[in-house]
């Protein structure tokens, strides 16, 4: 890619040179032939005051009409020895003496081939003696171009044959410049205008194409760069033309003001639209600041070449501009650097401005090494290294454009590709994710199990609990019931038994009796049987023994039925149901069957009120909380004396406004509880008996059955001091 | 007669007792442990029942309490149910015979009270025998202190043969008053 730009550029430029060379011979320069008068003062003048001196004296003489010839002539003491004599950039006027070679009649016309002289005088001479005079400044119909063609001035030689024809020539110009000087024919001088017009037409052409291209571009794309690219074309195409003596396009008059500094401004403008643009295409600001800042100040360098050229002082603008020009060898460092930052236009850019400065530099060497000919094609180099320079950068942004493109779409393949590679990571994470989520979703399943099983065993286990719980107090019923029904079966079935016993004795002696009736005869025998009989079975004894057992018979079975009835009320067998109950009753049934086994230890008093409103409640849960509270408090008393231990089992109604409710207190005079230990109470397993006495589920089984009924228990107690269990319930 | 003693605060367990066993045996029963200990010290009774549940006092302590005036008599503790404390107090501090649990069965009862009654019987006379034999004991030693007596006034053949029928004797009385010593003469 690289060495094809290279190639391009410089066959470009080596093949456009060839198509504007031809075979038409080369003009006759006349720099050998002439002398310079600048820097060399007259004698009777002072150094520094030379040129003013003499334009003053060459203005008075053109003013009178005539010209102190001697003077210049003896001032011009200094030879050249060049083909093309340069004018210094020097303010003032400078003056040449030529010596046109022997008249050659094809000779026709001396053309002076610089755009830059400002104004002009030029004497022939044949020997001392002045064949004609022609000023060329004030106004362009002096120019020969007024008179018909050619872009610089040109002067008519005479007709007349002289052996030593002089041409004494004075110039004034606001930039240093070399001064080709040649004489020609004057068709040969016409057919060269004529080619180089048609070149600048071809020129011209070339630069309005790109223009119009990358002016298209600018719109179509509206980048900047391509602006910057029109300025600057417009830029070098200007600086060219107007070097190349085109201002006359533009009705500009070199004397005037404007036409004096048109090449000033177009070499600012230009120099500054290649800096920006450079700066632009480059990308300098990012890629390279270093350069950018040097770039910046470098323009810099026009503010005072800007003042001193609206000042007038055209010569010093004139140095001023070029001093940054020279800086622009900066550009190849600064392209070759972004290059290396991966600037592949940046080449493209470097190719152009090297041809250009090549170009550059062998028209400014062609002054200093006589080897390096005046010709077309030195003449053209400037215009066709622009032209390669030009189009190379031209295209340059074309491939810009194709490198967006490219870009971009490796831009696109890379996300492409990165999206396919998202994807491919995406599926592989998916099928991890999933995996772990399969993984994540059988463990917890897992756990689940585990947990529910857990959840399971111990709700066996505290099913088990509460059932032991409900064990224990049937238990105790069943002890305390045992003893209570034990008595009466006791004596209820002996009693019987004795009874048939008695009344077998009753029997035998009734039988004697019925006897008595059919043994009449012997009858006082028989009675007095009877008697012994009576007597030795002590039938007076035995009937009243019956009498006993027969109470005794009588009152088991009213104990027991008793017993049985407090027992169906305790143990309620629809245990779950709501029904009304009398809370009195309940108590007493649950006292029956706890008096027998609290009355040896505790004295239980009970003090139940008689006028006891009903409520709905369930009865057989009601009596496991009074059983278990009544039992509770019978146990906190246990570390005193029998006689000190006392329980008090009380009811009474309460009416509280519109609400009224039924208060059962159970108080001990026990140990009573801390504020740690009433804190706790209703806490299931929690418990102060000993292990294996109480399974601490009974108050919080309590308290749930309590909550139930939408029962309020208040605890009032202080340890050493015994506790009282008030229970209300809503009436 | 065997006499029994039946002891419980429930009265028509007392009517029950005596209707059942008045045929076979001298019945005494009450529901006051002062009358009961009263009646242990009029009658020669055999075997003491008591219930042990009851207000005042209860089986056990009863026992307890009549220990030591009457050791002899049998006890049997009555009771409503099986309450293991109860029964473990009554073995040990009460030196209960026999354990009943209500309702009793009366053939079963009436056995047992006359096997009580015949181990009370056969106490009294183990008692009687070792009286007897522990009376004729120390009329023996009696004896032989008068021997030894004698042996120490009387002339005997040798000096070495008195000493040696002192001491024999020594040994005799000495084993008598301290029958669990070793028994051997020197």
């Amino acid at each position: 890619m690289r060495w094809r730009i290279w190639a391009f550029g410089w066959i470009a430029w080596v093949l456009t040179g060839c198509a504007a060379f031809d075979e038409y011979e080369d003009p006759v320069y006349l720099g050998r032939a002439m002398s310079r008068l600048s820097y060399v003062p007259a004698e009777g003048f002072r150094e520094g005051d030379v040129l003013d001196s003499l334009l003053r004296i060459k203005e008075a003489r053109l003013q009178s009409g005539s010209v102190d010839l001697p003077l210049l002539l003896e001032a011009n003491r200094d030879p050249y020895d060049r083909e093309v004599p340069s004018l210094p950039n020097q303010e003032g006027w400078h003056w040449l003496t030529l010596t046109i070679p022997a008249s050659n009649p094809e000779l026709h016309m001396m053309e002076v081939s610089s755009s830059s002289i400002d104004s002009m005088v030029v004497w022939m001479m044949c020997g001392d003696r002045v064949l004609h005079q022609t000023t060329a400044h004030g106004s362009s119909r002096h120019w020969p171009r007024g008179k018909g063609f050619g872009n610089f001035p040109a002067f008519d030689l005479p007709e007349e044959p002289c052996d030593d024809l002089r041409a004494i020539v004075g110039m004034k110009s606001g930039r240093g410049t070399p001064i080709p000087i040649r004489v020609h024919e004057r068709s040969l001088l016409e057919v060269w205008q004529i080619r180089r017009d048609s070149f600048f037409m071809f020129y011209l052409g070339i630069m309005v194409v790109m223009l119009l291209y990358n002016a298209f571009l600018f719109f179509t794309l509206e980048d900047r760069t391509y602006l910057l690219y029109i300025l600057f074309l417009v830029g070098v195409a200007g600086s060219q033309f107007a070097l190349n003596g085109y201002s006359w396009m533009l009705g500009l008059n070199s004397h005037t003001w404007l036409g004096s500094r048109f090449v000033h401004f177009v070499g600012m403008y230009s120099g500054i639209t290649t800096f920006l643009f450079i700066q632009r295409f480059l990308d300098l600001k990012r890629l390279a600041p270093g350069y950018y800042k040097t770039l910046n100040i470098i323009l810099l360098c026009y503010v005072p070449a800007m003042v001193f050229l609206l000042w007038g002082k055209l010569n010093v603008a004139f140095d001023l501009i070029n001093m940054p020009a020279m800086f622009s060898v900066l550009v190849l460092p600064a392209a070759r650097h972004t290059m290396k930052r991966g600037h592949k236009s940046a080449r493209f850019l470097l190719v152009a401005f090297s041809v250009f400065l090549v170009a550059v530099t062998v028209f400014a060497l062609r002054e200093f090494i006589p080897a390096i000919p005046h010709n077309w094609f030195t003449d053209f180099l400037m215009p066709i290294g622009s032209i390669v320079e030009v189009v190379l950068l031209s295209l340059a942004l074309g491939d810009r454009i194709n490198q967006f493109k490219r870009e971009s779409e490796e831009a696109r393949e890379e996300q492409l590709r990165i999206s396919r590679l998202n994807e491919q990571i995406m599926q592989e994470q998916n099928a991890a994710l999933e995996q772990r989520v399969q993984e994540r979703t059988e463990r917890l399943q897992e756990q689940n199990n585990t947990l529910e099983s857990t959840l399971a065993e111990l709700r066996m286990a505290q099913n088990q609990l509460v059932q032991s719980e409900k064990l224990a107090s049937i238990g105790q019923l069943t002890a305390g019931i045992a003893h209570e029904l034990n008595n009466p079966i006791n004596f209820v079935s002996s009693s019987a038994q004795s009874l048939r016993r008695d009344f077998e004795d009753v029997a035998s002696i009734l039988q004697e009796v019925e006897r008595l009736d059919s043994e009449g005869e012997q009858l006082d025998e028989a009675v007095r049987e009877l008697h012994a009989l009576v007597k030795r079975l002590d039938l007076e004894f035995t009937m009243k023994e019956i009498e006993e057992l027969l109470t005794g018979i009588e009152d088991g079975a009213i104990r027991t039925s008793e017993i049985v009835k407090g027992l169906r009320i305790f143990s309620r067998m629809d245990g779950d149901a709501i029904t009304r109950a009398d809370i009195n009753e309940l108590l007493e049934s649950t006292l029956v069957i706890l008096r027998s086994s609290l009355k040896e230890e505790v004295q239980l008093h009970v003090d139940l009120a008689p006028n006891l409103e009903t409520i709905e409640c369930q009865p057989g849960k009601l009596n496991q909380v009074f059983m278990n509270l009544i039992t509770n408090a019978a146990q906190a008393t246990k570390d005193q004396e029998p006689q000190d231990r006392q329980v008090r089992v009380r009811t009474r109604m309460v009416l509280e406004g519109d609400n009224s409710w039924v208060q059962v207190a159970i108080t001990d005079n026990g140990t009573g509880m801390s504020k740690e230990v009433l804190d706790h109470i209703f806490d299931p397993f929690y418990t102060t008996k000993d292990v294996g006495e109480g399974t601490g589920l009974g108050l919080s089984i309590v308290k749930g059955i309590l909550d139930d009924h939408h029962a309020v228990l208040h605890i009032d107690t202080q340890p050493g001091e015994g506790s009282t269990f008030l229970i209300s319930f809503p009436a | 007669m065997i006499h029994v003693l039946y002891l419980d605060d429930e009265e028509h367990n007392l009517t029950a007792f005596r209707a059942a066993f008045r045929r076979h045996f001298e019945v005494h029963v009450t529901t006051d442990s002062a009358v009961a200990e009263r009646l242990l010290d009029e009658h020669p009774i055999e075997v003491v029942i008591s219930d042990q549940k009851m207000p005042e006092i209860c089986g056990v302590e009863f026992f307890e309490m009549i220990m030591a005036n009457h050791p002899d008599p049998v006890r049997m503790l009555l009771t409503g149910h099986a309450d293991i404390d109860a029964v473990i107090d009554a073995i040990n501090k009460g030196r209960i015979y026999k354990y009943i649990s209500k309702p009793w069965n009366e053939a079963e009862l009436k056995r047992l009270v006359e096997e009580a009654s015949e181990i009370y019987r056969a106490r009294k006379r183990s008692q009687q025998v070792s009286a007897a034999y522990g009376k004729n004991l120390m009329s023996i030693r009696e004896a032989l202190i008068l021997m030894r007596a004698e042996c120490v006034e009387e002339p005997l053949p040798t000096q070495e043969t008195r000493l040696r029928w002192i001491s024999a004797l020594d040994a005799t009385i000495q084993w008598i008053e301290n029958p669990d010593s070793e028994f051997h003469l020197p």
